[in-house]
């Protein structure tokens, strides 16, 4: 068989594929399954230890490659499964046949876990890091990564500020951290950290955009948590309020798989404002009016005849039934060489409210190559672009549903039967139905990409370089049209250009090695360098000369601004990780950071962590306890930072705008402080983590103690030095919190199988210390919000206001002035009453208020806190029941113990006055219908029952049935004649079932936004949308 | 694979010094420290410290006749009410208005003063530029101190730019000799630098320092300087002319120094003494007593008075939509009744002579016969009525009648000490080293 031919034509193709494979290969195949369920397992990797070859298996759970002859360990392992090893010899030209049993692993201790700039497995980490796998989050609707961390992950609070399509999303990793900066994560894509923030400049309200929301889902691999300072302290500055690494999906060598995935479905309110009609508006208006008056020469019915007036239903008029659509495709595949993915999508969801909306165009490529044996290259581009389709929102006098539900129902949107004439007096301020038919988009379009190369120096020590890149152009333009109230008389355009660019070139060293058996260490050493640069841009045009024509460049007036802020971060960092025979664990951890934002004496900020670890159930003695699977003791100790603290904060400033006499000028706008640095967090963490009855039972406990000082706050400064003040370092914070994580397997067979998980988290803030800016040596307590304070000694966000005590039902119970009786003496003279004196113009019905100093008077003095917006506790539940080829999860997500703010009550309940449209409005007191708590009606508010008070807290708690999805694999026999390996028919609902006693529209809001002190407040804010789809996955 | 190692060490040799990536710079702002390195920044800082002044300057005006009988409030502002009531709080957001915007145009003018001498001479900034910005600055300081001394009394004298952690953050007060000595040394230095330079109405020169000199030696009751002083100014090259001429346009003939504004920087003083119908907010208006003081003849009437209905309005100030109306800061007349006060405080024939002879000047343009007064006392009157009408609504009545001792009776204020008013409650408890005026 010796042909010199067929030789040589082999060695030129080896001379042509250099490093490739020795002359002798054998083929290794099989199919990997279930233990217990005997399912094929798709997306196992399958790799020969010790070399670099291997692949993942099909979606039919099969595997083939090539390899060297040779006597091998096959390494089998797959997330939530248990590794495998096992003996495999390939022959020459012959094909070994491996088939493998994998056993799930709910503790997952085989799982390779993403840290920072590195991997571990879980089984030897000893900090506090939680894990999403993409599995778990495909089959849900929608939603931007951060969204999707809600209810899944203990310790973390995610709270959607809105139900707007594509809208905020505040997440807080083991509570809040800061007042002036951010409590958001530092969120890390396949090693690029990347903006979360709005960047939206043009205002609608206060609610702002979701710079995440341009990342498909379906192409993460697995979004990791790192919440403990061990996990964190590696990024340094911005690793406060935790980190989040997303990971995304790359190719696996072996046949090319085609998935195409597309679903169609609906978004809709599953609620209804109920309001007044006509007729009661009216009542209660002229009922106002006599009650605070007396009849007028217009009778009893100074706002017209009551049973005259037709009825508008804004809340009918703004919601509608939305199309959501929603389609993915993914080619992936590749080489013992070269692997890649490719995975591009469009999704189109209209909102439940008219003209708003959220379209997505995505694409994604990912590269890995090995260019020597020892070397690897790898490459990622991804391109974004969103549209946002916006309506103006909550706070705002040209909002929307803001309009609509303080609009009063007597009036018709339209002014002519043909509906083409807008009333502008169908609304408090603005006419709803007008507002929303403005042409207001913003088009996000994001490059995030990055590249790099390894290599393997010597065994175990590998070198890597990598540059990567966020890039974002975000577009907004608002077109007004004449006939809106922002655009009357001739229409206005607003456009707001904001780019976006933050670069970061990171250049790490690791070894890794298992020394005699026993000793597994590794190290990494490394060094980064980051600049971010952002440039804001707006034009305006007023006055054009029709609505269907609205170019800046023919505005009859124009105007124009730009401005532009950069910042830049080098670092250090180095981490360690030893187990002793997995046994004993350690690790520790420290970042150097340097920041164009600190202050000149302050310029590098050392942050260390450590944690230790024990595998208990390693020792002899639990060895013998059979139910033992796991009992893992770990604690951690260690710094962390926030640089959110403003670009030039540290700087003296002189600012421009200061002109006279024609000539411009400069100015100081900022006293500097050369001592101003990041914010800094030490947290303390120690948990368990527990595995018991062969698998069948898994979770985690696990208690955290965060205490953040050195908060930016304005120190305030003596008017003579020129300036009010200056930003200083002076606040203190802390967060105390427990976790649970329980992952169970109930039922496993063959044909049904039952899995549950469950989290609940709590967590305490407490803000410890404030600015003392009138030396009384506490902190001075700040209004903020609607009806909130920032205060030593309460949490973040509560909620402080008038305590009432019912309402008046009898005369007695009301103090008034006499006749010409002093201030004072009228208090003192209340007080020993019992009483306190209100105002003038109270009356019977009128809320009371509780005196709570004592003084005889409501006034300031008397508030006090009313409640908070923290919940006590929350977290989330998932079911998953398989009954043969159908799989059913439902996921249910709550809240406990928070409290919401309802400032839309405190305008829609105003009775009688022109914003009272609730339904509440009817049950108000009058002297036949005393058993109430809403007050009277009145035209003005004497009494100022509209004040903050506890009336307007109200429960927050809720549970609600998230996510519910039902899939159904069609079976392979069936669909393989056709060509197709794997067909998926799946329903999804999200939000179809909300248990709350809030009387607001929806509980899970937040009107300001992401905002660090004034959360949890209701104020006219998209509630959340039901939505479902049904859709098929495709695998060719 | 030695290749490899190569290749790695210089990617990371040829990236690290591209990697200066800590060197940033604020776009929209300039660091303190780029600001004093040219002549264009220089004269910029100049153009913020006008800009500084405009920022306090309608208060600076309005609450020394809303405190005194020229003015009464009618609007709704409690801070203008304890203002014209006498009964300050400690918080009143006038005087911590005014507290706070002479210390900032203090301390753009301490940073010009100071730092402007340190930036490199070159091309159109010659030594002369840079003296000559420098002497205003100097004006202005002394022009904010003297605010500070007469609504507060002694304050802390601060002379260097502030800068963080200085103990010159937490200052003590100082005297109100050693103020006015501060003020005195400003305005001479600059008169020095600036000699007989005449600038547009809107700018400081020679001329305005040697009358702000004339002012503050009345207020000092150096009566000889301040009679001197003011003499200069009027041999000077302004000219009193029509009472059209100075009001009707903006740089009137009788301007020595008027504070210019515009549209894009506008003031309210009209907007605040108009009536809601004519675009204002009506917050105060002239008193029946200083109506009564015009004689129905007297020309000036029409220029500071006007009924609207049964409402006095003052109308010194007329365009209540842009705020464009410029701020008299120094004008010859006040200068001429300066000269005239001083030659009747020295008393003798020939002073008092033409003390009324310059009265008269004033009077005559106003359309009125010549003052009847002849005795030292009498002048002394005079020309203190004359100031009232001459100057009514420019921000004067209020320190006069206090200067003179006249006040407490003329105002009949029940409490002496409420002359001053109090230091801003926030910087008493800032700073330990302050302490409150009396009665507060």
């Amino acid at each position: 068989m010796r042909d010199p031919l067929r030789n040589m034509l082999l060695g030129l193709l080896l001379l042509l594929a250099p490093g490739l494979v020795s002359a002798q290969v054998g083929t290794v195949e099989g199919v990997v399954t279930e233990a217990g369920t005997g399912i094929t397992v798709p997306g196992v990797n399958v790799t020969l230890q010790g070399t670099n070859l291997g692949t993942a298996t099909d979606v039919d759970g099969r595997y083939s490659f090539s390899a060297p002859v040779g006597s091998y360990t096959l390494v089998v392992s797959a997330i939530g499964y248990k590794q495998v090893t096992q003996p495999v010899t390939i022959t020459e030209s012959g094909t070994t046949t491996a088939n493998v049993t994998i056993e799930q692993d709910i503790l997952g201790l085989d799982d390779v876990v993403v840290t920072g700039y590195s991997t571990t497995q879980r089984r030897i980490s000893s900090a506090s890091i939680s894990s999403i796998s993409g599995a778990e989050i495909r089959d849900t609707p929608p939603s931007s990564p951060d969204a999707l961390l809600q209810g899944r992950v203990a310790g973390v609070t995610v709270l959607r500020s809105s139900g707007t399509p594509g809208g905020g999303v505040s997440v807080r990793v083991r509570g809040a951290t800061s007042i002036s900066g951010s409590n958001q994560p530092l969120y890390v894509i396949d090693g690029v950290p990347v903006s979360s923030d709005s960047y939206s400049s043009i205002g609608a309200g206060n609610q702002g955009l979701n710079a995440l929301s341009t990342i498909d889902q379906s192409d993460i691999a697995s979004i990791e948590v790192l919440k403990d300072a061990a996990a964190t302290a590696i990024y340094g500055t911005r690793a406060a309020n935790g980190v989040v690494l997303i990971t995304t999906r790359r190719g696996a060598a072996g046949s090319t798989e085609i998935e195409f995935e597309s679903s169609l479905g609906s978004s809709y309110y599953g609620i209804e404002y109920d309001g007044l009609t006509g007729p009661e508006y009216i009542a209660a208006r002229n009922e106002g009016v006599v009650n605070q008056f007396g009849p007028t020469r217009f009778g009893t019915q100074f706002f017209g005849n009551p049973d005259t007036m037709q009825t508008t239903d804004f809340w009918d008029a703004i919601t509608r039934t939305g199309i959501v659509q929603n389609y993915r495709m993914a080619i992936s595949g590749g080489t013992q060489r070269t692997r890649y993915r490719v995975s591009g999508g469009y999704s189109d969801e209209e909102g439940a409210i008219i003209n708003s909306g959220f379209q997505r165009l995505n694409g994604l490529v990912n590269v890995d190559h090995r260019w020597a044996d020892k070397g690897t290259l790898f490459a990622k581009a991804s391109y974004n672009r969103s549209i946002a389709q916006r309506i103006g929102n909550d706070n705002y006098i040209y909002g929307v549903l803001t309009n609509a539900l303080l609009g009063a129902p007597h009036r018709p949107i339209y002014l002519d039967d043909e509906q083409t004439v807008y009333n502008p007096a169908a609304g408090p301020f603005s006419n709803a139905v007008a507002e929303a038919n403005k042409d207001f988009n913003a088009v996000d379009t994001k490059f995030l990409g990055n590249i790099g190369v390894g290599y393997e120096f010597l065994p175990g020590l590998t070198g890597r370089l990598e540059a990567g890149l966020d890039r974002f152009d975000l577009d907004e333009q608002r077109f007004s049209p004449s006939f809106t109230s922002q655009g009357s008389p001739d229409g206005a355009v607003l456009q707001s250009i904001n780019l976006y660019q933050n670069w970061i070139l990171t250049s790490t060293l690791s070894y890794r090695n298992l020394f005699k058996g026993v000793h597994n260490l590794s190290v990494l050493g490394g060094t980064s360098w980051e600049r971010n640069e952002i440039e804001f841009n707006t034009l305006s045009g007023n006055s054009f000369v029709s609505d269907d024509i609205y170019a800046i460049a023919i505005a009859a007036t124009k105007d124009a601004s730009s401005s532009a802020t950069e910042s830049g971060l080098q670092s250090y960092f180095g981490t360690t990780e030893y187990a002793y025979n997995n046994k004993y664990l350690a690790s520790a951890t420290v970042r150097v950071d340097r920041s164009s934002r600190f202050g000149a004496d302050k310029q590098t900020a050392f942050f260390p962590a450590v944690s230790l670890g024990w595998n208990a159930q390693q020792e002899p003695f639990l060895q013998s306890v059979s139910w033992v699977d796991l009992v893992k003791i770990r604690g951690s100790i260690g710094k962390s930072g926030q640089q959110e603290i403003g670009n030039f904060a540290s700087r003296s400033l002189w600012g421009s705008g200061t002109n006279y006499n024609g000539v411009p000028g400069i100015a100081p706008s900022q006293l500097g402080n050369p001592e101003l640095t990041w914010e800094e967090t030490t947290q303390m963490s120690a948990g368990i983590d527990f595995g018991f009855f062969a698998g069948k039972l898994g979770g985690t406990v696990e208690a955290y103690r965060k205490d953040t000082d050195a908060l930016l706050r304005t120190q305030p400064l003596p008017w003579t030095t020129g300036y009010s003040g200056r930003n200083a370092n002076l606040g203190e914070i802390r967060n105390e919190g427990l976790e649970f994580q329980l992952n169970t397997r109930n039922i496993e067979t063959r044909n049904f199988s039952w899995r549950s998980s469950i989290n609940l988290s709590t967590n305490r803030n407490t803000v410890i210390k404030l600015v003392d800016g009138d030396g009384d040596g506490e902190g001075d307590p700040v209004d903020v919000g609607f009806g909130q304070r920032l205060a030593e000694g309460q949490p973040l966000g509560v909620f402080y206001g008038w305590k009432t005590a019912g309402l008046f039902q009898n005369a007695s119970e009301i103090c008034m002035t006499q006749t010409g009786e002093a201030a004072a003496a009228r208090n003192a003279r209340c007080a020993a009453a019992g009483l306190a004196y209100q105002t003038a113009g109270t009356a019977l019905g009128d809320r009371r208020f509780q005196d709570i100093n004592g003084d005889g008077v409501i006034n300031a003095d008397d508030r006090d806190y009313l409640g908070d917006p923290n919940p006590d506790f929350f977290g989330g539940l998932t079911n998953t029941v398989r009954l043969f080829g159908v799989e059913v999860s439902a996921f249910l997500q709550f809240s406990q113990g928070n409290g919401v703010y309802n400032a839309s009550a405190q305008f829609n309940q105003q009775i009688g006055q022109t914003f009272g449209t609730s339904e509440f409005v009817n049950n108000r007191w009058t002297p036949e219908n005393t058993n109430t708590n809403i007050p009277r009606a009145t035209n003005s508010d004497p009494n100022d029952n509209d004040r903050d008070s506890d009336y307007f807290v109200e429960d927050g708690s809720y549970v609600r049935l998230k996510t519910l999805s039902v899939s159904y694999g069609v079976p392979a026999s069936l669909t393989q004649n056709v060509g197709v390996r794997n067909l998926r028919l799946f329903f999804i609902g999200e939000n179809l079932w909300t248990s709350t006693k809030y009387s607001g529209l929806d509980p899970e809001v937040s009107t300001f936004d992401r905002s660090n002190t004034s959360f949890g407040t209701d104020f006219f804010t998209y509630p959340q949308a039901t939505r479902f789809t049904i859709g098929a996955r495709v695998t060719l | 694979m030695k290749r490899y190692t190569f290749f790695f060490a210089l990617l990371l040799v040829l990236t690290l010094p591209a990697c200066d990536v800590l060197d940033v710079a604020p776009n929209q702002s300039l660091p303190t420290e780029s600001v004093f390195t040219s002549g264009n920044n220089v004269r910029a800082a100049l153009t913020g410290a006008y800009n500084s002044l405009q920022g306090f300057h309608d208060d600076y005006t309005i609450m020394a006749d809303l405190a005194s009988d020229n003015a009464a409030h009618t609007g709704s502002f409690p801070s203008w009410q304890e203002v014209d009531n006498y009964n300050l709080v400690t918080n009143n957001a006038e005087a911590s208005g005014q507290w706070a915007g002479s210390y900032s145009l203090i301390n753009i003018a301490n940073n010009i003063i100071v730092n402007g001498p340190t930036v490199e001479l070159a091309g159109d900034f010659t030594q002369a530029n840079l003296d000559n910005v420098v002497a205003q600055a100097k004006v202005l300081r002394a022009y904010a101190y003297h605010n500070l001394v007469r609504w507060f009394g002694g304050v802390p004298i601060l002379v260097m730019p502030s800068e963080s952690g200085q103990a010159e953050t937490y200052p003590a007060r100082s005297s109100v000799d050693e103020v006015y000595a501060q003020i005195i040394t400003d305005l001479q230095e600059a008169e020095a630098t600036l000699g007989t330079s005449n600038a547009p109405a809107p700018l400081i020169d020679g001329w305005v320092a040697k009358g702000l000199l004339a002012r503050v030696y009345l207020y000092r009751q150096q009566w000889q300087q301040a009679a001197d002083k003011a003499q200069e100014v009027i041999n000077g090259p302004f000219q009193l002319g029509t009472l059209s001429a100075q009001y009707d346009a903006a740089g009137g003939t009788g301007s020595i120094w008027e504070l210019a504004y515009s549209e894009q920087d506008q003031n309210a003083m009209a907007f605040f003494a108009f009536p809601s119908n004519a675009g204002g907010r009506y917050e105060y208006a002239p008193t029946a007593d200083i109506l009564a003081a015009f004689d129905s003849s007297d020309a000036r009437l029409p220029y500071n008075i006007a009924m609207a209905g049964t409402n006095r309005v003052i109308v010194k100030y007329d365009d209540p939509i842009n705020g464009t109306d410029s701020h008299y800061a120094l004008r010859l007349a006040e200068v001429m009744l300066t000269r005239a006060e001083a030659l009747i405080q020295l008393g003798g024939a020939a002073n008092l002579t033409e003390a009324a002879n310059l009265i008269d000047q004033i009077r005559t343009r106003a359309g009125l016969t010549g003052t009847t007064a002849t005795t030292q006392a009498g002048l002394l009157d005079a020309v203190l009525a004359e100031r009232r009408l001459e100057l009514a609504f420019e921000g004067h009545r209020w320190h006069d009648l206090v200067r003179t001792g006249r006040a407490v009776g003329t105002l009949s204020i029940p409490d002496a000490s409420k002359t001053l008013w109090p230091i801003p409650q926030r910087d008493i408890d800032l700073n330990k080293n302050l302490t409150q005026n009396p009665s507060y």
